[in-house]
């Protein structure tokens, strides 16, 4: 048996140190041996001592609860021979977050008292936390969320049986503000959705959807001019995880030319692959001088060759389609294809040179040149690594 | 065989063979020999030869037999079948007489009706022509090949053993294989010998029954086109023709004459016995020999065939081999199968090949001689006006080959060769001291050459230029173009100073081997057009700085192409950046791009960074994904069938995107027919609507595949 009072002396010194959280729960751990973990509203460990970290290994290695974890500590209350004490942390009158406590038996009501000191203590932790999010979810909301976006989404299948459901992932970014208000437009569009929030976006998961409901969801969102990256239709649930990651890459897409509300798939999602890209032009410095001249020529001249070229090549050289693609009519574009060919010297109508110039094109236009400065693009993205 | 006569000798002997043939053919049969006549080229001659027959191409060209066949056949049905049935029955034709059985195909309506007649008063055996080219039309014509061998067995009292229809075989691939390289020499530019000569040496062959000679004859009088042709004994530069259509030979020979006469020279023929039908053989190699037979003839690209798309591949692939200027088509009057034809040809021939096309309706009567001639004229000469436009020394051609030279980084050397090949203009330029530092043409001229020598010097007295002008060429042009390469020369000494301190950038080399760089690095610096400045190599790298834009890379790219002419290594140009911060980094990507350009096994030897774009990007990409997937539904189901129908859906699709959704090219790139290729497309359109797809959406499932094939270690290529 411990006495309380030395908590309150092992919660004041790890109030001095850096890791503030993990100070007290590895001190706790040592005095109490009791298992602590403080748990964040949205079912990310914050800290944890080595003895939580032996009973749930697998969530301590992702940081966060794993769905089979949460089913442990908040539906059985107990793990092999220990008992668990779940004290919730209330900011207002919501649930900022949990503190885990994994004990013995006998002390059971020590512990418990023990688990409202540290709620007590740590609020304005957990409350720091809770600020980084703007959605107010269950933390069971969350959990399912996180699965799908962060873990395997695989685990979920066993709620929903239906083979042929399909499903529709949407990114929300939070700087494009109101983002509940969003939610709730898109809920009007579709009811069933899961979501998850990071730190600067919200994914949806739309689901129950047949391919009939598929092209009217488009269709509303677009005349709804709800502002998001969303992807194609797709039927294997634990793809939620790859869509999250090139929903986030058309998020980073840049495009001075045009204000794309909804964000396709299948029209950015070229765009936001080429994101990983950015560091061969931002770090490497790589660069080309036809290309360059074309872009001084456009702005010497107020021209449009390079939008032109890029808009040609992406119609697979086709004159018709580009024509079409630009507006403009097909001898208009038969003129800056000339003028284009004598600013690059070179044939863009062979299929090799055709190539190579889109893929500078794109990686030009992913690093985003002139339209972000290169440290927010790092600070956001973490992409722009050495060239190994 | 070393031909000893002269050719025009062998030609002409070659067409009196028909002639001669008479003669053999009655010493044949006095041996008791057989005698097998066909009309068409769907019989396999194979058969009757492995049948101890004598197989012979029965007269069918000729006018003078009309008249009789007339009498009994409507007057509008064509004229190949209506000489072929009046030499028949007039018994005009010596061959005829001698013939023991007829083989007939069910080809045209004209032709099945005629061997109906002709069955009165000859044996004639009719084989079932399948109307298409398809599967089930081969596994039908197998069985006809089947059938007529034994009907020749029951009917010449013989048995065809495998070893003998293999032996026949492979002797008519010998004959075959002859006649095809002996048609080939006409891809020489100018033509060797007269199409006309060809044809003669084509149709004479059939009539020689000597037949195991026959392929060291026709190897022989190559030998010696060839030879000749290297002593420079050719025809002059003609419009090169390609005459397709119905069959060519006797009478109707008057267009390959009105076409050469006028100034054309017919390269090839596509036709049943043109040269596409002479360069595909009998598989002999297969366990199924009547198979293969089955299979070689049913090829054969005749408009009575639906659909007939064999025809426009191979005419696609005669006009590009054969460097084709235009193409005539022969419709024989009443052959309704080849005048409908007609329209898809003209359709190809000029909006794909963008070649003037003529079609000439004809008989085998004189009446209309002298208007084939003034049609065809008209057509030859248009071709030589569009031709010699192309060829006239146009000053502003010069200006754009000095230009556009010069933008390239190419040499002097380059530019003036450029310029000597399209006027025909020695020249060349001297430095200050007098030493000659690029020339062309200059070997042209000697002492006895009647040429005006003119000498223009740098507007800053540092060198000169000096032309020569040849018996035929204006000196006006001369002049122009010598001021062409002055301001040229003032504009670049102009751009040089204008430049130097706009764009001071960064560039780096890259090598495989140090003494590539070290040679490279000298060269720089003795250099005085190149603004950079290099700094010693680094082990395999140089850094080189004050690179002044892209002129300036360009000249590095040009002194690097010259330095690496004899070397075994590789060189890879950067590309030239404003940041020295980004030093260190831009280094290692060029060190990246130089293993990239490693693995492709690119034979350049100075590698240009600007060339590896895409595939630095798709690596990029797919390194920072690491075993993320980038999935694609549609690819998953491709894969499976793949897995589970082996039909190569994924590399199709690939390829198919690759080539910007062009059957044409993508079948080219996979080495494919373009009929085994279509039901692929069409299944993929099935599975995701592919041809129904924007551009920006292919080439995004493109990247998405090459970013799996990179992820499967699969490589870009």
């Amino acid at each position: 048996m411990f006495e309380i009072e030395n908590c309150y002396k092992i919660i004041f010194e790890a109030m001095l140190e850096t890791s503030v959280l993990g100070c007290i729960a590895e001190g706790i751990d040592q005095y109490t041996n009791a298992g602590v973990a403080f748990v964040s509203g949205t079912g990310r460990i914050l800290a944890y001592s080595g003895l939580w970290s032996n009973l749930f290994p697998m969530s301590v290695e992702k940081e966060h609860l794993i769905l089979e974890d949460y089913e442990i500590i908040f539906e059985k209350e107990g793990i092999s021979d220990r008992y668990l004490c779940i004290t919730t942390v209330y900011s207002g009158r919501m649930a900022a977050g949990y503190i885990v406590l994994a004990y013995e038996k006998e002390e059971k009501e020590i512990i418990q008292e023990l688990g409202t000191i540290l709620a007590q203590n740590v609020k304005r932790y957990f409350e720091e936390e809770q600020r980084q999010y703007v959605l107010t979810q269950s933390l069971r909301e969350h959990m399912i969320g996180w699965t799908l976006f962060e873990d395997d989404a695989s685990k979920m299948t066993g709620e929903k049986n239906c083979p042929e459901e399909k499903y529709i992932a949407a990114l929300l970014c939070k700087k494009d503000g109101r983002i509940e208000e969003t939610i709730a437009r898109l809920r009007n569009i579709w009811g069933c959705m899961y979501l998850y929030e990071e730190k600067e976006e919200v994914f949806l998961l739309l689901y129950r959807l047949t391919n009939r409901d598929v092209s009217a969801i488009y269709e509303k969102i677009g005349a709804e001019k709800i502002k998001c990256c969303i992807s194609e239709v797709f039927s294997k649930i634990y793809l939620c995880k790859s869509r999250k990651n090139i929903l986030k890459r058309m998020a980073l897409a840049r495009e001075s030319r045009t204000i794309a509300v909804m964000r396709r798939e299948k029209e950015w999602s070229m765009q936001g692959l080429y994101t990983y890209t950015a560091s061969l032009i931002e770090k490497a410095g790589l660069s080309d001088y036809s290309v360059d001249r074309l872009l001084l020529e456009d702005e010497k001249n107020h021209t449009e060759l390079y939008h032109t070229l890029k808009t040609y090549l992406l119609c697979e050289n086709n004159v018709t389609v580009a024509a079409k693609a630009l507006h403009i009519h097909r001898n208009t574009l038969v003129y800056r294809l000339k003028q284009i060919k004598e600013c690059l010297e070179t044939d863009v109508n062979d299929h090799v040179i055709s190539r190579e110039l889109l893929a500078f094109i794109m990686m030009n236009d992913a690093s985003g040149q002139g339209i972000r400065s290169k440290t927010d693009y790092e600070d956001c993205t973490g992409v722009a690594g050495s060239i190994s | 065989m070393k031909i000893v006569q002269e050719l025009p000798e062998v030609f002409r002997e070659f067409g009196e063979q028909r002639r001669k043939s008479f003669l053999e053919i009655k010493e044949y049969k006095d041996k008791g020999i057989p005698v097998v006549g066909m009309y068409c080229a769907y019989f396999p001659p194979e058969l009757a030869i492995a049948a101890g027959a004598i197989p012979v191409a029965l007269c069918s060209f000729a006018d003078e037999t009309i008249p009789a066949a007339e009498k009994v056949m409507p007057k509008s049905m064509c004229p190949l079948v209506k000489s072929s049935y009046g030499f028949a029955v007039t018994d005009k034709c010596p061959l005829f007489h001698f013939t023991d059985l007829v083989i007939g195909e069910t080809t045209c309506d004209g032709k099945k009706k005629m061997y109906e007649m002709m069955m009165e008063f000859k044996a004639v055996h009719v084989m079932e022509l399948p109307n298409s080219q398809s599967e089930r039309g081969y596994e039908f014509w197998k069985k006809e090949v089947i059938r007529a061998k034994e009907y020749l067995e029951e009917f010449f009292h013989v048995v065809i053993t495998e070893k003998m229809i293999r032996d026949a075989v492979h002797l008519n691939n010998q004959i075959r294989t002859s006649l095809k390289n002996l048609c080939e020499v006409m891809k020489l530019d100018p033509a060797p010998v007269s199409g006309e000569d060809i044809q003669r040496m084509v149709l004479g062959s059939k009539y020689r029954f000597d037949f195991q000679t026959t392929p060291e004859i026709v190897a022989g009088v190559r030998d010696k086109i060839l030879e000749e042709y290297e002593q420079g004994k050719k025809l002059d530069k003609r419009v090169r023709i390609l005459v397709t259509g119905c069959p060519v030979g006797g009478d109707s020979l008057k267009v390959i004459r009105a076409i050469e006469k006028n100034g054309g020279v017919v390269v090839a023929t596509e036709n049943c016995s043109g040269v596409r039908a002479l360069s595909t053989m009998v598989e002999e190699d297969t366990d199924d020999i009547y198979g293969a037979i089955a299979r070689k003839y049913l090829s054969t690209g005749c408009s009575i065939m639906t659909p007939n798309d064999n025809r426009i591949e191979l005419l696609s692939e005669i006009i590009d081999e054969y460097h084709v200027d235009g193409v005539v088509e022969v419709i024989l009057t009443g052959c309704h199968s080849t005048g409908a034809e007609s329209f898809y040809i003209r359709k190809f021939v000029n909006e794909e090949k963008h070649l003037p096309y003529i079609a000439v309706d004809t008989d085998y009567s004189n009446a209309d001689h002298g208007q084939i001639s003034t049609r065809l004229a008209a057509f030859i000469e248009m071709i030589q006006a569009e031709n010699s436009e192309d060829r006239q020394v146009d000053i502003n051609c010069c200006y754009k080959i000095v230009l556009s030279g010069s933008n390239a980084g190419n040499s002097e050397q380059d530019i003036l060769r450029e310029i000597w090949e399209y006027t025909g203009i020695p020249i060349g330029e001297y430095d200050k001291h007098g030493h000659l530092t690029a020339s062309a043409g200059f070997h042209q001229i000697t002492p006895e050459t009647e040429a005006r020598k003119i000498e223009k010097e740098y507007p800053d007295r540092q060198g000169k230029f000096v032309a020569y002008v040849m018996p035929g060429i204006s000196a006006k042009t001369a002049e122009q173009l010598m001021d062409i390469l002055l301001k040229n020369y003032s504009m670049k000494k102009q751009f040089l100073q204008g430049v130097t301190s706009e764009y001071p950038d960064y560039l780096w080399l890259i090598a495989e081997n140090i003494g590539d760089l070290e040679r490279i690095h000298s060269a720089l610096k003795q250099d005085d057009g190149f603004q950079g400045i290099p700094e010693l190599p680094d082990g395999k790298k140089m850094f080189v700085s004050r690179i002044q834009g892209k002129e300036d890379r360009k000249r590095l790219i040009s002194i690097c192409r010259k330095c690496m002419r004899d070397s075994d290594g590789r060189i890879l140009v950067g590309n030239g950046f404003g940041d020295v911060s980004s030093k260190e980094e831009n280094c290692k990507l060029q060190e990246r791009v130089m293993r990239i350009a490693r693995e492709r096994k690119e034979r350049e030897k100075v590698r240009l960074i600007e060339n590896y774009y895409h595939e630095l990007a798709v690596e990029c990409i797919s390194e920072r994904m690491e075993q993320e997937s980038v999935y694609l539904e549609e690819l998953e189901i491709i894969n499976k069938e793949e897995l589970e129908k082996g039909k190569e859906l994924y590399d199709t699709l690939y390829w198919y995107l690759r080539m910007k959704r062009n059957v044409a090219s993508t079948a080219a790139k996979m080495k494919l027919h373009r009929n085994t290729l279509l039901p692929r497309i069409a299944r993929l359109n099935e599975i995701m609507e592919v041809d129904a797809m924007e551009g920006a959406d292919c080439e995004r499932i493109l990247l998405i595949m090459e970013i799996e094939r990179r992820q499967n270690g699969d490589g870009g290529n």
